[in-house]
C-alpha cells in the first residue's frame, strides 16, 4: 500500500475536499441511478456551501488521507452525538461518507482508514463505530463483514424521488 | 483559568495532537520541523521522539485527560552544555486564559531541577508578540534582536532572543 498520512481536514482545505467529494460520489453512483434525479441530488446535497457547513460544524470531523507527497487519495466523514444521521448514541461513532479515487483503489487503503477511524473512536472514549451502506452496494457490504461489521439495522434515504435503503453495520471497539 | 497538567507524552495522546496542531496559526511562529499541515503520522512520529529521553524533555499540556499542547526544554551540546532551549505551543482553542505562562513556569523550573544547566532561552519570532508576553511575565529579559534569522515558508522574520538565568 502506498504510505499515507491521514489528518483532520480544515477550512483551509474546503477547495480539495470539495473536489475529491464530488468526483467520488460521481464516479461511484452516477451510472447506478437515473441521470436527472441523480444531477439533481448533486446540486442539492453536494454543493460547495453545504460542504462548509458540515465542515465547520462541531460533531462532524472530515478525515483526509494523503500520499507522503500531499496528493489526497482519500477521505472520510465521521460524525459523533447529534451530528450522526441516525440512532445518535452519544457512545457511537458513524462513519457517513468513506470514499477512495478509483485510482487508489485495491490497495487496501479502506482497511487502513477504518483502522484511523477506530483509533479515533477510541481516542474519543467511544464504544462502536457504525455506517450505512446502500443495500445494492454488495461489494462493500461484503468488504465491512470482513472487516467485523455486523448489520443491525436499514435507513431508507431519498435519491430525487427514488427511494432507496441503507444498511446499517456496526462494530464494537471497546 | 481552565486547570491543565504537565505529563509525559503517551500514544494515546496521537488524535487530540494532531487535531490541535493542524492548525497554520500555531505552525507560523514554529520551526519548520513542526509540520502543517499536521498528520496523525506526524504526531506519533514525535510522540515517539519525545517519549524517547530520560528525564523527559517534551511534555504535554493536559487539559481535562487530552493532550491539547506541549512545552519541551532542549539542552545545548558543547561549549553551549549549561544551556536549553524553551519551546511551546497550545491549541488556538486555548489560547488567552494564561495557561501557556503558567506552563512555562512550571517547566522553567522544572528545567533547573532535572538538567545540569544554567541558562534556559526562547527565541519568539519578531511578530510573536503574545509569546514574547509570556516569556517577559516569567522573569525572561530579552537580550537580542537578530535581524532576517529566520526564512519562513519564503519570508524573512526577526528573531528576539529571551533568556532567563538560574539563580544562584
Amino acid at each position: 500500500m502506498t504510505k499515507l498520512h491521514s489528518r483532520i481536514a480544515t477550512i483551509q482545505d474546503l477547495d480539495a475536499l470539495f473536489k475529491i467529494s464530488v468526483e467520488t460520489f460521481t464516479s461511484s453512483f452516477a451510472h447506478l441511478n437515473d441521470p436527472e434525479d441523480f444531477k439533481a441530488y448533486i446540486e442539492k446535497h453536494k454543493s460547495k456551501e453545504t460542504l462548509e457547513i458540515e465542515l465547520s460544524g462541531k460533531e462532524s470531523t472530515f478525515i483526509l488521507f494523503t500520499t507522503e507527497e500531499g496528493q489526497l487519495c482519500a477521505y472520510c466523514k465521521l460524525n459523533v452525538g447529534e451530528g450522526q444521521s441516525d440512532i445518535q448514541d452519544p457512545t457511537s461513532l458513524e462513519i457517513e461518507r468513506i470514499y477512495v479515487y478509483d485510482n487508489f483503489q485495491g490497495q487496501g487503503i479502506g482497511v487502513h482508514m477504518l483502522s484511523v477511524c477506530e483509533e479515533i473512536a477510541k481516542s474519543k472514549g467511544l464504544t462502536y463505530i457504525w455506517l450505512g451502506v446502500w443495500e445494492k452496494n454488495l461489494g462493500a457490504i461484503r468488504f465491512y463483514e470482513r472487516e467485523g461489521f455486523v448489520a443491525f439495522s436499514t435507513h431508507p434515504f431519498l435519491i430525487g424521488s427514488d427511494v432507496q435503503t441503507d444498511i446499517l453495520m456496526k462494530k464494537i471497539i471497546a | 483559568m481552565t486547570s491543565f497538567i504537565l505529563r509525559p507524552l503517551h500514544h494515546t495522546d496521537r488524535e487530540s495532537i494532531a487535531e490541535q496542531a493542524n492548525n497554520w496559526e500555531i505552525a507560523k511562529n514554529l520551526m519548520d520541523r513542526f509540520p502543517h499541515p499536521y498528520s496523525f503520522e506526524h504526531a506519533e512520529k514525535f510522540i515517539q521522539m519525545a517519549s524517547n529521553s530520560a528525564p523527559v524533555h517534551i511534555k504535554c499540556i493536559d487539559i481535562a485527560g487530552s493532550a491539547v499542547g506541549c512545552i519541551g526544554i532542549h539542552p545545548m551540546e558543547d561549549i553551549f552544555c549549561r544551556n536549553a532551549e524553551l519551546g511551546y505551543w497550545l491549541g488556538q482553542k486555548y489560547w488567552g486564559q494564561g495557561i501557556i505562562s503558567n506552563a512555562v513556569a512550571m517547566m522553567v523550573e522544572y528545567g533547573f531541577a532535572n538538567f545540569d544547566i544554567d541558562r534556559i532561552f526562547a527565541r519568539p519570532f519578531n511578530h510573536n508578540i503574545a509569546s514574547q508576553k509570556v516569556l517577559e511575565k516569567n522573569g525572561f529579559k530579552l537580550e537580542a534582536k537578530l535581524s532576517k534569522t529566520i526564512f519562513k515558508k519564503g519570508i524573512y522574520h526577526d528573531e528576539f532572543i529571551y533568556s532567563i538565568l538560574k539563580k544562584p
